[in-house]
């Protein structure tokens, strides 16, 4: 918005290791200094258009009118470090952070920033809403806001950075055709023959083939923030292998019959242990047996069965997870946070190896 | 003495009223105009016509213009305004200054003459021809940005007398100018490119479409008028796929597969073109079994000559029919120049995953850039399943048991592609074509064996449905 940006300090360089002094609440969240408008016209000021045509190219580096690019930065720092907020739970610190985001997209909208440390940012925020959107697919059942994923009048100079912002957008898109091609169209060939969107194009093609068993393998084999976001057709894709393993394999009679163990539909659904895999094969019709093994039943449809559950945390990924944080340049999540894997409740030494990960 | 008839002046030119007939016979002798009828004019419109008088040629055929407006005859409307009639790009040559702008004189004769015509919608027709000219003249001085903001001036008043004018003698006309539209938006964009400012023409042409698109599909009271829906959907369609805003095509397609629109009634180019792009939206939808109808459609009513808009059809057409189980020659691939598609043909028939996997990897970004990379990916399990009937053509020779066919024999196949795949992934693949009914029977796990039918194990793949 076209108005006096809110004090991120831009006088002196902020020391993260002095606590901030007391901000006014918002929402009983103490997290940032939100000035007074001063601009009359900024409430009513849509953005876009009019910013662009007042500040693109502006010589005027006033920090009271616009955040020149060293104070987006510090916003950027800044906002990273409030998932280290105590107090506060994941989903409102998500609901502002994106919100905060937002308005950093907008800056670089209105000033069409278009440098190394621009695409940066905005490859940050997209992995932080992929990360976001695995870690609260419990709370809600939209999912957070998919606007980071579009670069829209942004220049996202570096290929690689533009490739994975673009595979996360696709993976969001695997339900829709015609998005996914509105999305590839325009798109250069460095960044259409890249890895990121050669796996995205692998799920969104297991997907669309209804091919469940295809599709969490390659979530298993996918990188981190690639699951998060592959992860939320993980339920309905895991009915569909049920429906595949049915019909492939024969009930327990004659020489070529025989149970299967857990472990391996464990491995094959992409389950958290044995345990899931054997409420999974109850809730399929599949018969269990004493020796932690299943046989499967023909006649199960995946459409007989409501969706399971999304699950935030799954086993498998929770090393990744932990190997992703340090990487995203995130502080580690405190032990406060409410939202924690149910094994790592009981494994405290898994949390504070997370909490000693240092940026 | 008063004559008994009227004089020479007076049979001419009319009575004037209080105008001595002489003066204003001496005053239009002056002028070389052709035949035109001076019923009604005011001094100041004598005064402009004797300052345009020797420019009047750079109108071209302007009272054609007018005679056909006054006689609704769309075609011939349609034909002088259309921005590529040479002897009217010739006159307005001669007539418009260097910078591309005519002399005001001549839009005032414009506005004048045409508000004398006896019309209803003289006043709309005023604004069309006056912004038409200065269309043409932007044109001819190359500043089509110009150009397309001129003709952008007059289609709010083009589709006012469309909707309001009885019949649908209009429909030419609307048609013409929707395609001018576009094609003056593309080149307009193209010069905004090469100034390096931002490109928004062809999004305003989209938004000026669904103008004539609103009137030509809710007119009531004459159904003719809907003669222009398709051509305006088609141009629409053309402009769309080009600015990549596919999902506005979704309400045009509704509109025309309505059970109450009269497809075969429309021209066969027309009814061409809107299956092609139909077939091409079908097919981002997933929606093959209308794809192939609607490219088929399109392929087989092309004229025998069109070889390049056969091609176009063939192009994604061919994806659809190798999923369906149809494979076409090398030599009829070639005839059409889509030798793009033959290393797929040949890994289909052979079985190999790396041609597979190699061919879709060499041709990525031309497949994903026209919307047929992920049909092709989906030639996987075919072409895993020919793989496997192979070797399992291979394993019964002299063998008693050879419907069972040990999986760790296909590993070994994929596996001399070159292509790494574990035990776990080959079992998957083969559990999927067990479900997708491409092949009949059942795998043991514990024997890690494949228990094939005895009765036609691998059905055709043409009888599953796409």
């Amino acid at each position: 918005m076209l108005c006096r940006s809110p004090d991120v300090t831009i006088s002196e360089p902020a020391d993260p290791s002095r606590p901030h002094p007391a901000f006014p609440c918002h929402g009983g969240i103490i997290l940032e200094v939100i000035k007074t408008l001063r601009c009359p016209s900024a409430c009513s000021s849509s953005g876009g258009n009019m910013q662009r045509n007042a500040f693109s190219r502006t010589p005027d580096l006033s920090p009271g009118m616009v955040r020149t690019p060293m104070a987006l930065g510090k916003t950027m720092i800044h906002l990273a470090s409030l998932l280290d907020a105590p107090g506060t739970t994941l989903q409102s610190l998500y609901i502002f952070i994106s919100d905060r985001y937002r308005a950093v997209r907008t800056d670089i909208q209105a000033q069409q920033l278009s440098s190394a440390e621009t695409c940066f940012w905005l490859a940050q925020q997209a992995r932080f809403h992929a990360w976001a959107q695995h870690e609260l697919c419990e709370q809600s059942e939209g999912g957070p806001c998919s606007k980071a994923f579009t670069p829209g009048d942004y220049t996202v100079t570096d290929i690689e950075l533009e490739a994975e912002i673009t595979a996360y957008q696709l993976l969001l898109l695997v339900t829709s055709g015609m998005s996914r091609q509105e999305v590839l169209g325009p798109l250069q060939s460095a960044v259409l023959s890249s890895g990121h969107v050669s796996i995205a194009l692998r799920l969104q093609s297991a997907f669309a083939l209804g091919d469940g068993l295809a599709y969490l393998a390659l979530i298993r084999e996918a990188p981190y923030l690639v699951q998060c976001l592959a992860h939320q057709h993980a339920p309905a894709m895991r009915c569909i292998a049920l429906e595949q393993l049915a019909e492939a394999y024969p009930p327990s009679r004659g020489k070529f019959g025989g149970a299967m163990p857990l472990s391996w539909l464990a491995h094959a659904l992409l389950l958290n242990s044995s345990q899931q895999a054997a409420a999974v094969a109850v809730a399929a019709g599949f018969h269990l047996d004493d020796h932690d093994r299943f046989h499967a039943q023909k006649g199960f449809k995946a459409a007989d069965v409501p969706a399971m559950p999304k699950e935030a945390k799954q086993h498998l990924m929770v090393q990744q997870r932990a190997d992703c944080i340090s990487r995203m340049s995130l502080q580690p999540l405190s032990a406060n946070l409410q939202f924690r894997h149910p094994e790592m409740s009981q494994e405290p030494e898994a949390v504070s190896q997370l909490s000693r990960l240092a940026l | 003495m008063k004559c008994s008839r009227p004089s020479r002046t007076k049979q001419r030119f009319g009575n004037f009223g209080h105008r001595p007939a002489y003066s204003c016979a001496k005053l239009f002798r002056t002028i070389s105009y052709p035949r035109f009828h001076i019923f009604g004019l005011t001094k100041l419109d004598i005064h402009s016509a004797k300052q345009v008088g020797p420019r009047h040629g750079s109108l071209g055929d302007f009272q054609g213009l007018l005679n056909a407006i006054r006689s609704f005859n769309g075609a011939k409307v349609a034909r002088l305004l259309s921005l590529d009639n040479e002897a009217q790009r010739l006159a307005v040559r001669q007539g418009s200054s260097p910078n591309g702008t005519l002399p005001e004189s001549a839009l005032r004769y414009i506005h004048t003459r045409t508000c004398g015509l006896v019309h209803d919608c003289k006043e709309h027709w005023a604004v069309v021809l006056r912004s038409h000219y200065l269309c043409l003249a932007a044109l001819l001085s190359n500043n089509h940005d110009q150009a397309f903001l001129h003709m952008a001036d007059y289609i709010s008043d083009m589709n006012s007398i469309f909707r309001e004018e009885n019949g649908a003698w209009m429909v030419p006309v609307v048609t013409q100018t929707a395609e001018a539209l576009r094609l003056l938006a593309n080149k307009a964009d193209e010069q905004l490119l090469s100034q390096r400012q931002h490109q928004c023409r062809k999004e305003a042409a989209g938004s000026w479409l669904q103008k004539f698109y609103s009137t030509a599909k809710t007119l009531k009271g004459n159904q003719n008028k809907s003669m222009a829906l398709l051509p305006v959907v088609n141009t629409m369609f053309k402009l769309y796929f080009k600015l990549n805003t596919l999902r506005n095509c979704k309400p045009c397609i509704q509109a025309v597969e309505h059970p109450n629109f009269s497809f075969t009634s429309f021209p066969q180019s027309e009814r061409v073109t809107y299956k092609y792009f139909a077939g091409r939206l079908a097919i981002f939808q997933d929606q093959l079994a209308k794809a192939e109808a609607d490219l088929e459609y399109a392929f087989n009513h092309c004229p025998a000559d069109a070889w390049h808009n056969k091609r176009l059809c063939l192009y994604f057409l061919v994806p659809v029919r190798l999923l369906a189980g149809s494979l076409p020659s090398e030599a009829h691939l070639a005839a059409f120049n889509l030798q793009i598609y033959i290393p797929f043909v040949q890994a289909m028939k052979s079985g190999s995953t790396q041609q597979l996997a190699a061919a879709l990897k060499q041709h990525q970004v031309e497949l994903i850039r026209k919307g047929v990379y992920l049909q092709l990916v989906k030639l996987q399990p075919i072409v895993m399943r020919r793989l496997l009937k192979r070797s399992w053509v291979i394993n019964r020779e002299g063998n008693e048991k050879g419907h069972l066919l040990p999986l760790g024999q296909l590993q070994k196949a994929i596996r001399w592609q070159q292509m790494d795949m574990d035990e776990d992934d080959v079992e998957c693949a083969v559990a999927n074509l067990i479900h997708k009914k491409y092949v009949k029977g059942y795998i043991s796990h514990k024997n890690q064996v494949l228990v094939l039918s005895k009765a036609d194990p691998f059905p055709a793949v043409s009888a599953q449905q796409i």
